[in-house]
């Protein structure tokens, strides 16, 4: 099953978030059908579980769904590719939901991403796959600008 | 002078001595032989001598012989005084010369000793100088190098970390402020020049 990742779920704690989650969910929906319910009594989900599901078209109702939905969030969670993304300061969450957008639209859909802090760079961000590092800070801007500053001074 | 009026007296005294000696031992002889001729003409000598050599001859004689001594000291004298005159001058020249050249002989050794010691001391000092003036081209040339190197250094670290500093100054003037919205597109346009490498870079690693 391929799973599609709302931008909500941006980052790997996210994911295990929903993950666990859902498997709350998923007993404690099986142990009101196999207590008779009568309605069956599901827990309330957060949105990111609902988003996740609304987006993967699942109705977390059927068994079989959630359990492929589980054995799916499982998977990427131990191989999702992880992005690590430093910033200057701590970044709002819909920054953070428009970066995921555009790595998971031109990238890989199911990336997510780890975010740091290091106030040195000014502005900016500092880019981190698991090979190498991309340096786009407004300290690297200046540093490769240097000659220009140099002139300047 | 007095000397030899006493040795003049002295033998004429003993000559009449001899004489009244002679004269009383012949006298007090007996005449028993006839006198001789040649006794005669000795007695007759004898008192011819002891008239013509009388008292006062004598004392002539003794004044010209003191008069003649007395000349030939005078000029023996005089003599003398000239050859040590001469001597005393020749001597002083003979010193004056030796003393002359000694001191010549010392001072022109002495001279040749201080021109060795003043050829040595310039040469000396101009060795001195040679190596003072190549230490110094040395140090010169030391610091110089030290100088650029440190220069290269500081223009090297300062170059380095210039973009660091200008980043502090920016931090600490204007980080609070920057808006992460406002980054977004900077942001988006740096990934989107570095999509295909970070695209590769995935895949590589997955």
């Amino acid at each position: 099953m391929e799973l599609k990742l709302p931008p909500s779920l941006t980052t790997k704690q996210d994911l295990t978030r929903v993950h666990r989650e859902l498997q709350v969910f998923n007993d404690l929906s099986l142990q009101s059908v196999m207590r008779h319910d009568k309605p069956v009594k599901y827990p309330a989900i957060s949105d990111s579980l609902r988003e996740v599901a609304v987006l993967n078209q699942i109705d977390l109702r059927q068994e079989n769904a959630c359990k492929k939905l589980l054995d799916g969030l499982e998977v990427l969670k131990e191989k999702a590719i992880i992005i690590r993304i430093s910033f200057s300061s701590d970044p709002p969450e819909e920054i953070l939901q428009k970066i995921v957008i555009w790595f998971r639209k031109e990238i890989d859909q199911h990336i997510v991403i780890q975010v740091g802090l290091q106030p040195t760079i000014a502005a900016g961000i500092v880019l981190s796959t698991p090979n190498h590092q991309y340096d786009f800070s407004l300290r690297q801007h200046l540093y490769k600008n240097r000659n220009k500053l140099i002139e300047a001074l | 002078m007095k000397s030899w009026s006493i040795i003049i007296a002295a033998i004429l005294l003993l000559a009449i001595i001899a004489v009244i000696t002679w004269y009383f031992f012949l006298r007090s002889k007996p005449k028993t032989k006839k006198a001789q001729p040649s006794q005669l003409l000795s007695t007759t000598a004898e008192k011819d001598v002891e008239r013509i050599f009388n008292d006062e001859f004598r004392e002539e004689l003794r004044n010209r012989g003191r008069l003649h001594f007395e000349k030939i000291i005078g000029e023996n004298a005089m003599f003398l005084q000239q050859d040590l005159r001469l001597t005393t001058s020749q001597l002083n020249d003979y010193m004056k010369d030796e003393i002359k050249r000694v001191l010549q002989e010392e001072f022109s050794k002495y001279e040749e000793s201080i021109t060795t010691a003043k050829d040595q001391a310039l040469d000396t000092i101009q060795k001195t100088q040679e190596v003072i003036e190549q230490q110094r081209l040395v140090l010169e040339k030391q610091m110089n190098e030290e100088a650029d190197t440190q220069k290269a250094h500081i223009i090297e670290h300062f170059d380095k970390n210039m973009a660091d500093i200008i980043n502090h100054y920016i931090l600490a003037a204007i980080g609070e402020e920057i808006d992460l919205t406002a980054q977004l597109d900077y942001i988006f346009q740096y990934l989107e020049e570095n999509k295909e490498a970070i695209l590769q870079d995935i895949k590589s690693g997955a």
